[in-house]
């Protein structure tokens, strides 16, 4: 592997990160700012926010990103499996198949309890 | 030879940029075409100039920052948006040898960043300290992760057939066959999840304006809400890309005639096909409530994709 | 060359590392934790291994760490870290260093060597992984099964569809609404 093949990406990276801080800066220069109190307050319908607590949420929320951290691992796993599922052959594949087949039970399992569905 | 790659760097990106205000145009055109309208006009022959335009105001916006914001973590939002939707174009061929990094794992780089992006709505929803913004971008986080899970399992019968994570091996490995005839309900997967991925319509819940108004970037102007804007755009044309090199075989020719136009022309023919399929079904397509929305991501695409996955890998093994 | 950029990651990482550590705010610290899992990936992209760097940033930032992120824009409270959350990871720290320094001692030095090979990383892995080393890979998915399951005990309860966070019961209606009597003509200040 040649580290040189990154140079480029390097180099987006500088020349994206100097576009964007130009632009922001030519904004600030160049707009004019008059705040008020009533200006730089958060959004809501015409009148004052009432509180600056975060509202009630819905904890199936953490278990959506739970789910795709476990899910991701797994996705993860399958990558470099096929891209050389030609040289591993019959047995590669089997043991792939043995790998999801236990996590289909996890699957399984959370679709029968309920967890997939948003209501 | 590196001040020359700064040069041609610089030039893709600006490239780039005009392409992203001329496709907000053209989206604006199509979609008044499709309602009878005439869409912008005004300004420039046939409102062409309307980018521009656009850009000058925005620039000269005033930047509000909300008095209890954490004021660096809320203008850092929308620059990182911004700028990862840039960073993955170093990374994509438009022709044979038309790339700047010909890295190995490019599609683990693409990958990367696209989880990358929700960082900068978390942050933006989280630094405005407004409800609706907070409420908007967590269920814009939680469909971004729940399709990136079908969106990277697409991928997997691609590099099945193609067997490699180089980007333009895998736009070679289409020379016969491209990959959208023997993979057809991967790419119908592939878009749907892109659609989710991008936050476009039908799944724009997060910007849903009817009961969110405009979600996480409720609290964002001037330049900083130009920055997401942008980079919802440059993220279409991204994905646009990724599809045209995974399934439509990137800057190859589709027959044997045409052979002598050259490979960027192709690609951008099929990058422009794909894009104009996210405008006709952006104004064709009502938007779906939130537990339709993932009762798809995680009932319907992820286990359709697993079963194509085996399936795929099945007669890859015995057709050895 | 190599090793200045070595150096720099380096420091980086031990630098971001010890700012997460001692950040007075959780969210600082698992901004910080993200710089340092940036500066790991790039260690990792040093040593050739390409495919563990962008795996490091795809689950690690990309999902561990985004995790973080929204567990603790959801909780209302602005976690500030006390003694008791200094205190055992500065004990097991320590600990691990004492542990690492008497491994060092005993065992005789033997630096890993770079294997240069033809092919990419990300096949010579594929070719092992689900060969050579078929047991610990299916270990890997009981793992990975055993914490779904624990993901939905944790989070699920039998017979209510939704638990909800315990914080947001102790809203009181006092706290949305008062009632006054304003007099006549004066108006109510806020």
């Amino acid at each position: 592997m040649d580290l040189t093949l990154y140079l480029p990406v390097l180099i987006f990276a500088l020349v994206a990160g100097g576009l964007v801080l130009g632009l922001l800066v030519l904004s600030h220069l160049r707009a004019k700012r008059l705040p008020t109190k009533a200006k730089n307050l958060a959004y809501e319908c015409g009148f004052d926010p009432l509180d600056y607590k975060t509202p009630p949420f819905n904890i199936g929320f953490y278990l959506v990103g739970l789910l795709f951290l476990l899910f991701d691992v797994e996705v993860i796993f399958l990558f470099p499996w096929a891209v050389t599922l030609s040289k591993t052959g019959q047995y590669g594949f089997f043991s792939m198949v043995f790998f999801l087949g236990i996590l289909t039970i996890g699957f399984i399992y959370e679709w029968k309890k309920g967890v997939l569905d948003w209501t | 030879m590196v001040l020359e790659l700064f040069g041609r760097v610089a030039l893709a990106i600006i490239f780039l940029l005009l392409l992203v205000a001329y496709l907000i145009y053209v989206e604006r055109k199509i979609i008044a075409a499709i309602q009878r309208r005439k869409g912008p006009n005004i300004v420039g022959f046939f409102g062409l100039l309307q980018p521009f335009a656009d850009a000058l105001k925005l620039l000269h916006k005033e930047t509000i920052v909300p008095s209890l914001s954490p004021k660096i973590l809320f203008l850092l939002a929308p620059v990182l948006t911004f700028f990862f939707s840039f960073m993955a174009w170093a990374v994509i061929p438009i022709g044979a040898g038309y790339v700047f990094a010909d890295i190995s794992v490019g599609l683990l780089y693409l990958m990367a960043l696209t989880s990358l992006s929700g960082y900068g709505i978390l942050i933006a929803g989280w630094a405005s300290q407004s409800t609706y913004a907070l409420l908007g971008s967590l269920r814009s986080a939680a469909q971004m992760i729940s399709y990136e899970i079908s969106l990277s399992l697409v991928l997997v019968p691609v590099l099945l057939l193609s067997g490699s994570l180089n980007l333009t091996a895998i736009v070679e490995a289409q020379q016969n066959l491209w990959f959208i005839i023997p993979l057809f309900p991967m790419f119908v997967i592939f878009l749907i999840s892109v659609f989710a991925e991008t936050n476009r319509a039908p799944f724009d819940l997060p910007e849903a304006e009817a009961e969110l108004v405009a979600g996480y970037h409720v609290e964002y102007t001037s330049m900083s809400f130009a920055f997401f804007f942008l980079a919802e755009y440059a993220n279409m044309i991204l994905m646009s890309a990724m599809a045209t090199i995974l399934f439509l075989g990137g800057w190859l020719s589709p027959c044997e005639g045409l052979i002598h136009l050259p490979g960027p022309v192709w690609f951008c023919l099929k990058i422009s096909l794909v894009l104009f399929l996210f405008m006709w079904v952006r104004a064709s397509f009502p938007r779906l409530r939130y537990d339709q929305l993932m009762r798809l991501g995680w009932k319907v695409l992820l286990p359709f994709s697993f079963a194509w996955v085996i399936l795929t890998a099945g007669v890859v093994v015995l057709t050895q | 060359m190599t090793e200045i950029l070595f150096y720099m990651l380096a420091v980086g990482t031990i630098g971001c590392t010890m700012a997460a550590l001692f950040m007075p705010q959780v969210m600082e610290s698992v901004l910080f934790l993200i710089g340092a899992f940036f500066n790991v990936s790039g260690l990792f992209l040093l040593l050739g291994a390409e495919f563990l760097a962008f795996v490091l940033i795809i689950l690690n930032v990309g999902a561990v760490a985004l995790l973080f992120l929204f567990i603790l824009m959801t909780l209302n409270v602005s976690i500030t870290k006390g003694g008791f959350y200094k205190k055992p990871p500065m004990v097991i720290g320590g600990l691990l260093l004492i542990e690492m320094g008497v491994f060092l001692i005993l065992k005789e030095h033997t630096v890993p060597v770079l294997v240069k090979t033809t092919q990419s990383n990300t096949h010579a892995l594929g070719e092992v992984l689900y060969t050579h080393y078929i047991f610990p890979f299916q270990i890997m998915g009981v793992i990975l099964l055993t914490a779904m399951i624990i993901a939905v005990g944790l989070l699920w309860e039998k017979g209510r569809r939704h638990k909800r966070q315990e914080h947001q019961s102790d809203v009181k209606a006092s706290d949305r609404l008062t009632l006054t009597n304003p007099e006549r003509g004066k108006g109510i200040k806020r």
